[in-house]
C-alpha cells in the first residue's frame, strides 16, 4: 500500500549524479558571478572595445560583441552577478514564506486559514505591473527593488500549492495513523505531512527561480526592471532581440545559455528531490 | 469519479468559450451589417455622413482582397492613440507632435511647403497680406471650401480655431507660439484679421495650426467642456484630404477619401493608420506586407535591407542629439571644459554604432534650416585640443584619469529617452579619463526632476531641431528663456552675445540680416557651449515600391514627418 | 457546496476593496509631484509652472488621502472611473473597450497551456523512465524546459517573424486586417498565433511539470499496490482518480497565475498590436498615469478573482476534502 510505504519512509537524500551535477552548475555559476570580473579583463560597459556584432573569437573576445560593440564575456559575467542574485534570492524568499504560510494555512486553526485565502486572493489580484509601478516608484530602480518585487508576488502560488497539498493529504491515512501513533502535532507537520508535500512545492519552487530571472528580462525589456548601466542578462537579451534576426546569434545565445544553465540547474535540483521518496 | 473529470473537462471548456465568447461579441460591432451597432454601443460617430461613409467603405472592402490593394494607404505609425487624443487638446501645429493626423484630416491657413525651404504658403487661406509694421495680417479664404459634413468653411471657423487656442482654459500647447496674437476678428466670410501685440516673423508657421469647425466644436467649449472629452474628439471633422471614418483603439485608424477636397479628391480612396508598438514591430510588419509605409530608425535597416517590393528613402532631418550642460555647476562653470567636452566625445562612434554609419557630427545648434549658415568647426572631435583646453582649465592628468583639486572628476549623465546614446557617450568620455555616472529613466521622471530642481543635474541627454525657422532654438539658448518663463533654457544659461544675436534675428524680416544674426549667434555659442552636441541623424522612411506620388529628400524634423503633405497626389498601383 | 461558494463571493467586495485601497496608497507613496508630472506630460516639454498650482487644486490632490480615495470610489461605484490625467480621455470607455479583446486572449492562452499540460504531462509522467518511451520523455521535459528559458517577449517576437513574416501563416498583427471590417473569423485568425505563443511562453511549462510531477507520483504508487495483482498495463491503471489527483495542483496554480498571465499578455499584445488592457496598464505606467492605473487594477481584478473563485471552486468539487475541511459558513 502506498500509504504503508510512505510512513516507512524519510527524507532521505541521496547523493545521485543529477544531484551533484545540478549543485555543481550552480555552484560553477555563481562563482564565476562572483570572482569572475575580476578574472576577466574586459569592460562591460565600454562601447566600441571591438567592431560591433563582431562573431565569437573576434579580436580577442571570445563570445564576441554586441550591437555596441561591448565585450560579451564580461556582460554576460558581470550580468550573472544581478540575474542570479535576482533568481536566487527571489525563489529562496518565495519558496521560504510560502511554504510558512501554506503550512500554516492548511494545518493550523481555521480562522488563519480564512485569513490567509483572503490574503492571497488580495494580493493575487494587484495586477504585478501595477505592484512594480508602485514599489519602484518608492524604491529606486535596481537590482534589490527588482527583487523585492518579484518576491513579493512570486510566494503565493507556493503558498497556494503547499496548502492544497497539505489539505488533501491530511486526510490520508497515513497521517491518521501517525496521530494515532502518537506523534506530536510538530512531527505530523514536518515529519510527514510537508515532505510529503514537497514534490509538487519542489517543482513550483524551480519554476519561482526561472520565473524570477525571466521576468527581470521582461521588466527590464518595459523598462521596469534593472536599469542598462547595470548588466544584466535580461538587459543583454534586450538588445539582443533585433540583432538575431539577422542573423547575428551570439549576442542572444550568450545570455540565454546562461539562463538556460541555471534553468537546468534548478529543475535538476527539484526533480531530484521529488524522487527521493520511493525507492 | 469518471463523472467528476468529464464534468471538470466540461467546465474548463465552458471557462474558455466563455471568455471567447464575450471578447467577440464585444467585438463584433462593426462590419457591413454593424452600423447600428456602431452607433448605439460606441461614441465613434459623431454625425451622420460617418455612418454613410462606414457604409461606403465596407462595400468595397467585402470585394476580393487583391483588388482592393489599389484602393487604400496602409501607414504604420507609433503613438497613434497619442495622436488621436492629443491632436485635439494640443491644438498642435504641424511641425509637432500630432502631424500625421494633422496632414491627413486637417488643414490650416497657411501650410509648410517642404519643397520650399518649408515657407508658409496658403492652404485654406487663399492670399494674404501683412502690413507695413509687421502687426496686422489681412488673410483672404477660399470659398470653395466645405467640411467633412458638408457644411461651408467661413471665417468664423477661423476666428473660433484661434481664440480657443489662445484660450488658457484649453491649455493648447500651440498658445504659447501665438502668444504674439493680440487679437483675431473677422470682418465678413472670407476675411480673417490677426492683430499682433509686436512684430514676430514667426507667427506665419504658427498660423497653420489645424482649423476646427465652429459648428461642431463651439457650443461644447463654450460649456466649458475640456477639448479631451469632447464629443467632437472622439470623432473629429476637418477640411483636410480624409475623413475619419472608424477609430479602433490601440490597433488602427481608418479613413475615407474626402471628395470635396478643394485641391481635389485624393487618388487612393482609403487610408488606414496602423498602430506599430515599436520599430521593431514596424520592420516586422513591412516585412509581411501589411502595411505599405512606415518609418525605422537606423537600428532596423538590417531588417528591412533588400526588402522586396520596398524601398527606403533616407533624409536628413533638422534633429541634433546634444547633451545638456549645467552651467551652473563647479565642474562645468569654465567654458574651456565645456568646449573640451565637445572636443573629446568620439562623434563617429555614435554615428556607427546607434545611427547604423548613417549621420553628420553636429557641430552647429542649427542644423539644415530654412536660413543658410556656415558651421564653425572649434566643437569638432579633437582629442588633444581638448585635453589641452582641459588643462587650461586647471585639471590634471594623473595616470590617464582627470582631477581637480587631487579628487578625480566624476560627471553624473541623466537619460530619459536615449539609453544606447547615453551609454555610449558615458563610455567614450570614459576612454578619455572622465568617470562619468550614467542614470537612465523614464522621460517624465527625469525630466519631471530637473523641472522641479536642476540643480541636482550636471549632464543629460537631449534632442532638439529647429523646424524650418531657426528661431526655435530661442527657447534653448535665450537667458530670458527660463523653466519659469516657460523656455527649455534648464539650467539658466545667460550669454548677452547670445542673447543680442537671437533677438537682432527675430525683429530683423531681410532674410540675409537674419542669417548674420544666427551666424553671429553661432560664434558665440560655441565659445560658451550649452551643450555637448552629438550628431544629427538621418531619417528612414520604408515605402513600397506600389506607391507613387511622393518627394523623395525632403528634410525632416524630430517626430514631424512631412512626407504626407501632399497626400492626396499619391497613386498606388 | 452553495455556502462555500457563496462564502468566497462575499468577501470579494471588501477585499477588492482592500486591493484598491491599496494600490491607491502605493501609488501616493511615490515620490515627486503629480501635479508637476502631470503639467509635464500636458506640455510635452517644460510645463506652465503657474498652472501647476491650478491643477491641483482642480483635481483636489491636496485633500487628504481617505478623501480622495473616497471620491475616486464613488465614482467607481457609479461605473465611473474618471479622466485621464494625461488627456482628459474617458477611462472606463477605453477600459472597457481594451477588456474584451484582453479577455479573448489571455483565455485562449489559458486554454492551450492547460490542455498542452494535460497532454504534454500525463504523457510524461505515463512514460516510463526507461525503455522506448523514454527518448519522447526527455524531449518534452526539455521542450518544457526550453519553453521556461525564453522569456515571453522573445517568443513573441520570434514567433512573429517566423509565422507571420518568414511562414505567412498567419497574419502579422492588430485584430483585423488594416481597413477591412472586424469579423469573428479575422478575429479567430488574428488570435491563433498570439495566442499559442502567449500559452506556450507563460503557463505550459509549469503546467506540464506539474501534472507530470503528480501523475508520476500517483502512477507509481498505483503501480505498487497493483503490481502484486496481476501484470496490468500502466494505461489501465490510469483512472480519473490519478488524474484528478494531480489536477488539483494545476488547479491552484492556474487560479495563482491569472495575475501573472495578463502580466505576459503584455508582451505578446505589445508585440503583436493587440488593443488589449495589458498595453493599456503599461503606458499608463509609464506615464505614470494613476486614474487608468486604478481602473486598469479594478477590472484586472475583478477578472483575477473570478478566476481564482472558479479554480477555488473546482477545487471544491473535484476533491471534496478541501471543501468540507475549510467551509466558510
Amino acid at each position: 500500500m502506498s500509504d504503508r510505504h510512505r510512513l516507512a519512509a524519510g527524507l532521505r537524500p541521496g547523493l545521485r549524479v543529477g544531484t551533484v551535477l545540478a549543485l555543481g552548475g550552480l555552484v560553477f555559476l555563481v562563482v564565476l558571478a562572483v570572482v569572475g570580473p575580476w578574472v576577466i579583463d574586459a569592460d562591460p560597459l565600454r562601447t566600441a572595445a571591438g567592431p560591433p556584432n563582431a562573431a565569437p573569437g573576434t579580436d580577442g573576445h571570445l563570445l564576441g560583441t554586441d550591437s555596441l560593440g561591448r565585450d560579451l564575456l564580461a556582460r554576460v559575467v558581470v550580468g550573472g552577478r544581478a540575474s542570479l542574485l535576482v533568481g536566487l534570492a527571489v525563489s529562496i524568499s518565495a519558496l521560504a514564506v510560502g511554504s510558512i504560510i501554506g503550512l500554516a494555512a492548511a494545518a493550523g486553526p481555521p480562522w488563519l486559514d480564512w485569513l490567509v485565502i483572503r490574503l492571497l486572493d488580495a494580493l493575487t489580484t494587484v495586477p504585478f505591473l501595477v505592484l512594480v509601478l508602485a514599489l519602484r516608484a518608492v524604491l529606486a530602480p535596481g537590482v534589490w527593488s527588482t527583487v523585492l518585487v518579484l518576491a513579493s508576488f512570486t510566494w503565493m502560488p507556493v503558498a497556494r500549492v503547499v496548502r492544497a497539498q497539505v489539505l488533501s493529504l491530511r486526510g490520508r491515512l497515513f497521517v491518521e495513523a501517525a496521530v494515532i501513533g502518537g506523534a506530536s502535532r510538530s512531527r505530523v507537520l514536518f515529519g510527514h505531512l510537508l515532505p510529503n508535500a514537497a514534490p509538487p512545492v519542489l517543482a513550483v519552487a524551480s519554476a519561482v527561480c526561472a520565473e524570477a530571472i525571466i521576468a527581470e528580462t521582461t521588466l527590464s525589456w518595459l523598462g521596469l526592471g534593472i536599469p542598462v548601466e547595470t548588466p544584466s542578462w535580461g538587459n543583454i537579451l534586450v538588445d539582443a532581440q533585433r540583432e538575431i534576426l539577422i542573423g547575428n546569434w551570439w549576442s542572444l545565445a550568450a545570455p540565454a545559455v546562461a539562463i538556460a544553465i541555471t534553468i537546468a540547474c534548478t529543475g535538476l535540483l527539484a526533480s531530484q528531490g521529488r524522487r527521493v521518496d520511493v525507492t | 469519479m469518471q463523472r467528476v473529470s468529464l464534468r471538470l473537462l466540461a467546465v474548463l471548456a465552458a471557462l474558455a468559450m466563455l471568455s471567447a465568447a464575450c471578447g467577440s461579441d464585444s467585438d463584433d460591432t462593426s462590419g457591413a451589417s454593424g452600423s447600428e451597432a456602431d452607433v448605439a454601443a460606441e461614441s465613434e460617430e459623431a454625425a451622420d455622413a460617418d455612418d454613410a461613409d462606414e457604409g461606403e467603405s465596407d462595400a468595397p472592402a467585402d470585394a476580393d482582397e487583391g483588388s482592393s490593394e489599389g484602393q487604400r494607404l496602409i501607414v504604420g505609425t507609433q503613438f497613434l492613440d497619442d495622436f488621436v487624443s492629443r491632436s485635439i487638446v494640443g491644438f498642435d501645429t504641424p511641425p509637432a507632435y500630432s502631424s500625421v493626423l494633422a496632414q491627413f484630416v486637417f488643414d490650416g491657413l497657411l501650410e509648410l511647403d517642404p519643397t520650399q525651404g518649408y515657407l508658409p504658403v496658403p492652404d485654406l487661406a487663399e492670399s494674404f497680406e501683412v502690413s507695413d509694421d509687421g502687426l496686422v495680417y489681412t488673410f483672404t479664404l477660399r470659398e470653395d471650401v466645405t467640411w467633412h459634413d458638408g457644411e461651408p468653411f467661413t471665417s468664423a471657423d477661423v476666428v473660433f480655431t484661434l481664440t480657443a487656442a489662445l484660450d488658457p482654459a484649453n491649455q493648447a500647447r500651440t498658445a504659447a507660439d501665438l502668444a504674439a496674437v493680440a487679437s483675431v476678428t473677422a470682418p465678413d466670410d472670407v476675411t480673417v484679421v490677426v492683430e499682433l501685440s509686436r512684430p514676430f516673423a514667426p507667427i506665419l508657421q504658427s498660423l497653420s495650426l489645424p482649423i476646427h469647425p465652429e459648428h461642431l466644436l463651439g457650443a461644447e467649449l463654450e460649456a466649458g467642456t475640456p477639448p479631451g472629452e469632447t464629443d467632437y474628439a472622439a470623432a473629429p471633422i476637418g477640411t483636410g484630404p480624409y475623413m475619419w471614418a472608424e477609430y479602433r483603439p490601440g490597433e488602427q485608424l481608418l479613413l475615407d477619401a474626402n471628395p470635396r477636397y478643394y485641391k481635389g479628391a485624393p487618388a487612393i480612396p482609403e487610408a488606414v493608420l496602423v498602430d506599430v508598438a515599436d520599430y521593431d514591430v514596424a520592420a516586422a510588419r513591412l516585412a509581411a506586407g501589411e502595411i505599405d509605409l512606415s518609418e525605422v530608425t537606423g537600428a532596423q535597416l538590417g531588417l528591412v535591407d533588400g526588402l522586396d517590393g520596398y524601398a527606403v528613402n533616407t533624409v536628413p532631418s533638422t534633429n541634433v542629439f546634444a547633451i545638456s550642460l549645467n552651467v551652473a555647476d563647479p565642474l562645468l562653470e569654465d567654458p574651456r571644459v565645456r568646449i573640451a567636452l565637445n572636443n573629446l566625445v568620439d562623434r563617429q562612434a555614435l554615428i556607427d554604432l546607434i545611427e547604423g554609419g548613417l549621420g553628420e557630427p553636429a557641430l552647429s545648434p542649427l542644423i539644415n534650416t530654412s536660413v543658410e549658415i556656415e558651421t564653425g568647426t572649434s566643437l569638432a572631435t579633437d582629442v588633444e585640443a581638448g585635453a589641452a583646453l582641459l588643462e587650461d582649465a586647471g585639471w590634471v592628468d594623473e595616470d590617464g584619469t582627470w582631477t581637480v583639486d587631487g579628487e578625480p572628476v566624476s560627471l553624473r549623465l541623466d537619460d530619459g529617452f536615449a539609453p544606447q546614446l547615453a551609454e555610449v557617450v558615458a563610455s567614450s568620455l570614459r576612454d578619455q579619463g572622465i568617470d562619468v555616472q550614467l542614470n537612465t529613466g523614464d522621460y517624465s521622471d527625469i525630466f519631471g526632476q530637473l523641472f522641479a530642481d536642476p540643480s541636482g543635474f550636471q549632464l543629460f541627454t537631449y534632442s532638439f531641431g529647429a523646424p524650418t525657422d531657426p528661431d526655435s532654438i530661442y527657447i534653448l539658448f535665450h537667458s530670458q528663456a527660463t523653466l519659469a518663463n516657460g523656455g527649455f533654457n534648464a539650467f539658466a544659461y545667460a550669454n548677452d552675445d547670445v542673447d543680442a544675436a537671437l533677438d537682432r534675428a527675430r525683429d530683423e524680416t531681410d532674410v540675409a540680416a537674419r542669417a548674420e544674426a544666427y551666424a553671429a549667434f553661432q560664434e558665440a555659442a560655441a565659445a560658451d557651449p550649452a551643450y555637448i552636441l552629438l550628431h544629427t541623424a538621418p531619417v528612414h522612411m520604408v515605402i513600397a515600391d506600389s506607391l507613387d506620388g511622393w518627394d523623395p529628400g525632403l528634410v525632416e524634423y524630430q517626430f514631424v514627418r512631412f512626407l504626407w503633405w501632399n497626400v492626396e497626389e499619391w497613386t498606388k498601383s | 457546496m452553495t455556502r462555500y461558494v457563496l462564502g468566497r463571493i462575499a468577501t470579494l467586495v471588501p477585499m477588492l476593496l482592500v486591493v484598491c485601497a491599496l494600490t491607491f496608497a502605493l501609488l501616493d507613496l511615490a515620490p515627486g509631484d503629480p501635479a508637476l508630472r502631470i503639467a509635464t506630460q500636458l506640455a510635452n516639454g517644460p510645463p506652465d509652472l503657474s498652472r501647476v498650482d491650478e491643477l491641483r487644486e482642480e483635481l483636489g490632490l491636496d485633500d487628504p488621502l481617505p478623501v480622495r480615495f473616497g471620491r475616486w470610489l464613488g465614482g467607481v461605484v457609479q461605473g465611473d472611473f474618471g479622466r485621464s490625467a494625461i488627456d482628459g480621455s474617458p477611462v472606463t470607455e477605453r477600459v472597457l473597450d481594451a477588456l474584451g479583446p484582453t479577455l479573448l486572449l489571455t483565455g485562449s492562452g489559458l486554454l492551450v497551456s492547460i490542455v498542452g499540460g494535460l497532454v504534454l504531462g500525463a504523457t510524461v509522467g505515463l512514460l516510463p523512465d526507461r525503455g522506448p518511451g523514454r527518448l519522447a520523455r526527455r524531449a518534452i521535459m526539455a521542450m518544457t524546459g526550453v519553453s521556461f528559458v525564453i522569456p515571453a517577449f522573445l517568443v513573441a517576437l520570434g514567433g512573429l517573424w517566423l509565422f507571420a513574416v518568414v511562414l505567412g501563416w498567419f497574419p502579422a498583427g492588430g485584430m483585423s486586417d488594416p481597413g477591412e471590417p472586424r469579423t469573428i473569423g479575422a478575429t479567430l485568425e488574428h488570435l491563433v498565433l498570439p495566442a499559442v505563443i502567449l500559452g506556450i511562453g507563460t503557463n505550459l511549462g509549469v503546467f506540464t511539470r506539474l501534472i507530470a510531477a503528480g501523475v508520476e507520483e500517483q502512477m507509481d504508487a498505483e503501480f505498487v499496490r497493483n503490481a502484486r495483482s496481476r501484470s496490468i498495463g500502466r494505461r489501465r491503471i490510469v483512472s480519473a482518480h490519478v488524474v484528478r489527483t494531480s489536477i488539483i495542483p494545476l488547479i491552484a496554480q492556474v487560479g495563482a497565475s491569472m495575475a501573472y498571465l495578463v502580466g505576459g499578455a503584455y508582451a505578446v499584445e505589445v508585440v503583436f498590436g493587440w488593443p488589449g488592457l495589458g498595453r493599456m496598464a503599461v503606458e499608463a505606467a509609464q506615464d505614470q498615469d494613476v486614474t487608468v492605473i486604478l481602473a486598469v487594477t479594478v477590472i484586472s481584478g475583478l477578472v483575477v478573482v473570478a478566476g481564482n473563485l472558479l479554480a477555488d471552486v473546482l477545487l471544491g468539487v473535484i476533491d471534496p476534502r478541501v471543501r468540507l475541511a475549510r467551509s466558510d459558513s
